[in-house]
């Protein structure tokens, strides 16, 4: 029997669906080079817009992540997780203590590195230990550089902590990027391939604008939160290199992390609805378990509400005091991190 | 080349290392019985007016800074690593070199990372031996610029009336020049 179609649904039919790689590197492409041009052009602007709009929902999105990816029940991950988040937590306060600590010991510069750089060895042995464990589980992963690299680093941060500190700022963006890697793996394996080679753009940018910004002028604002900003990125720290470079590159970096935590991971492995913990492992082990998860998301929009509130009232002094707390959040990505590996 | 002689170098090459920095553990430790003199200076002044600044500023020259530290009596420690830090850095080299040497007699690197990881060392410890790593943390003063780079234009005073007490922000120019330059900003709160 014959059947007739409409001319219009013949076309559609007959015009080829995008291919999902090509709509994914496109995207991925525009998102690096929309934030590098916005970075470059207003950097104290464009930073001050995205901590305000993403600072505190990037955090919750992240925790939310991370509680799609907790099991259920620890097994042989339990000293894992016991050392990892013993070391979000005593690594966190340690950072928080610092300042009174250094005030205790009298307050000078050198009482400051000598801090700086215990706590930054800290860090390297916790991740040490934890990727040991991670070592023992499968024979995969044998890993022969583990210690000598983690001392490497150890003398790396006693000799120069503050270097090793605007280091670790500029780095902890990037962790994204392996987390995306990885999900994509395991959710979307066909879109792996173009999302690594999109990532040559990420270094692409980061060489346009030091050839473009290296050598500017610095940023002229003499504000309190220009101040702020610049130094956060190491002005006045990192010789010889504009801080318009400086801030637009840390910018440029924070916008990718945004983007990722906020679209790209909730899209790819929390779904539509990240208050819903219907993925989530933990909430599946008993009704206590799930209420303790809902406080845990309740509570957390509750902060961020009160960040964006902090931030129209008081931006210098919230955003002081969210990149104290935002800590937890870079300690917390390090085990989930070596999860992956 | 053979095993042996990979690990007669590779120990070779370690032994080095710890000869290297065990010498740059100590090397910034000042001689005893050599005080530096104290002098006091003349630094030429230059106030300046800002109409937007709500903070005032001292902006003191890289090169007059670095004529300052160099006068301090602890000179050496605000350049440098300090012993305490010197030490724990060569430790914990120590600690990885030694660890990378029992990995290799265990089997678990293979010659080429070996050879590669000694390099590295010998590398590394070269560039400390060579001087400014190691006492390079960043913002060195008195370290020159690379290329000179135009700075915020600060327009000239009219007339200037400083309050008296409040707060300033110090910062170190990174333009060339002789005079510390006070930038007094006319949108700054006045003291209470």
């Amino acid at each position: 029997m014959a059947t007739l179609t409409h001319p219009a649904a013949a076309q559609r039919s007959a015009t080829p669906a995008a291919d999902p790689a090509v709509t994914f590197a496109a995207a991925a492409v525009a998102v690096v080079a929309a934030a590098a041009l916005l970075a470059g052009w207003f950097p104290i602007g464009f930073s001050i817009a995205i901590v305000f709009l993403f600072a505190g929902p990037h955090n919750w999105l992240e925790a939310r992540y991370f509680m799609t990816r907790m099991p259920a029940r620890w097994g042989r991950l339990r000293w894992f997780f016991t050392l990892g988040i013993g070391g979000v937590v005593g690594l966190a306060a340690t950072m928080i203590a610092i300042p009174s600590i250094a005030a205790a010991l009298g307050d000078g510069r050198e009482t400051w590195l000598v801090l700086l750089a215990a706590w930054n060895s800290a860090l390297v042995l916790w991740v040490a230990a934890l990727a040991a464990i991670r070592r023992r589980q499968n024979p995969r992963r044998a890993w022969p550089w583990l210690w000598p690299a983690a001392f490497a680093l150890v003398a790396a941060a006693w000799l120069w902590p503050v270097g090793w500190s605007i280091g670790l700022v500029y780095l902890h963006p990037l962790l994204a990027l392996v987390f995306l890697d990885a999900e994509l793996g395991r959710r979307r394996p066909e879109l792996r391939p173009a999302y690594r080679a999109c990532l040559v753009a990420v270094p692409a940018a980061l060489g346009l604008l030091a050839l473009r910004l290296g050598a500017a002028a610095d940023l002229p604002g003499t504000d309190l939160l220009t101040a702020q900003i610049t130094r956060h990125a190491g002005g006045g720290v990192v010789p010889h290199v504009s801080t318009h470079f400086l801030v637009a590159a840390h910018t440029f970096l924070e916008m990718l992390h945004y983007a990722i935590w906020c679209v790209a991971l909730p899209l790819l492995a929390v779904g539509g609805r990240p208050w819903r913990l219907a993925g989530v492992p933990l909430a599946r082990r008993s009704a206590a378990w799930r209420r303790g998860l809902t406080a845990v998301l309740v509570t957390g929009s509750l902060v961020v509400v009160a960040f964006w509130a902090g931030f129209l009232i008081d931006y210098p002094l919230t955003r002081s005091l969210y990149f104290t707390v935002a800590l937890v959040h870079v300690l917390a990505e390090v085990p989930f991190l070596l999860r992956e590996a | 080349m053979t095993t042996s002689m990979v690990r007669t170098t590779c120990r070779t090459a370690i032994a080095a290392v710890c000869l290297c920095l065990s010498t740059t553990a100590f090397a910034d430790i000042a001689a005893p019985d050599s005080p530096a003199p104290q002098r006091r200076q003349a630094v030429p002044l230059r106030i300046a007016e800002h109409a937007e600044a709500e903070v005032h500023r001292i902006v003191i020259p890289k090169a007059v800074l670095a004529k300052l530290a160099g006068d301090l009596p602890d000179a050496g420690s605000i350049a440098a690593a300090t012993p305490t830090r010197s030490i724990v850095a060569a430790l914990a080299v120590s600690a990885a070199v030694a660890c990378g040497l029992v990995a290799f007699r265990r089997g678990r690197v293979d010659r080429l990372a070996a050879v590669v990881i000694c390099g590295l060392s010998l590398a590394g410890a070269g560039a400390v031996l060579l001087g400014e790593p190691a006492f390079a943390d960043l913002a060195l003063p008195g370290q020159e610029p690379r290329r000179p780079r135009p700075q915020p234009v600060v327009t000239e005073p009219e007339s200037v009336t400083l309050a008296q007490g409040g707060s300033v922000i110090l910062e170190v120019g990174a333009a060339d020049g002789d005079a510390v330059v006070l930038v007094v900003g006319k949108a700054a709160a006045k003291p209470k």
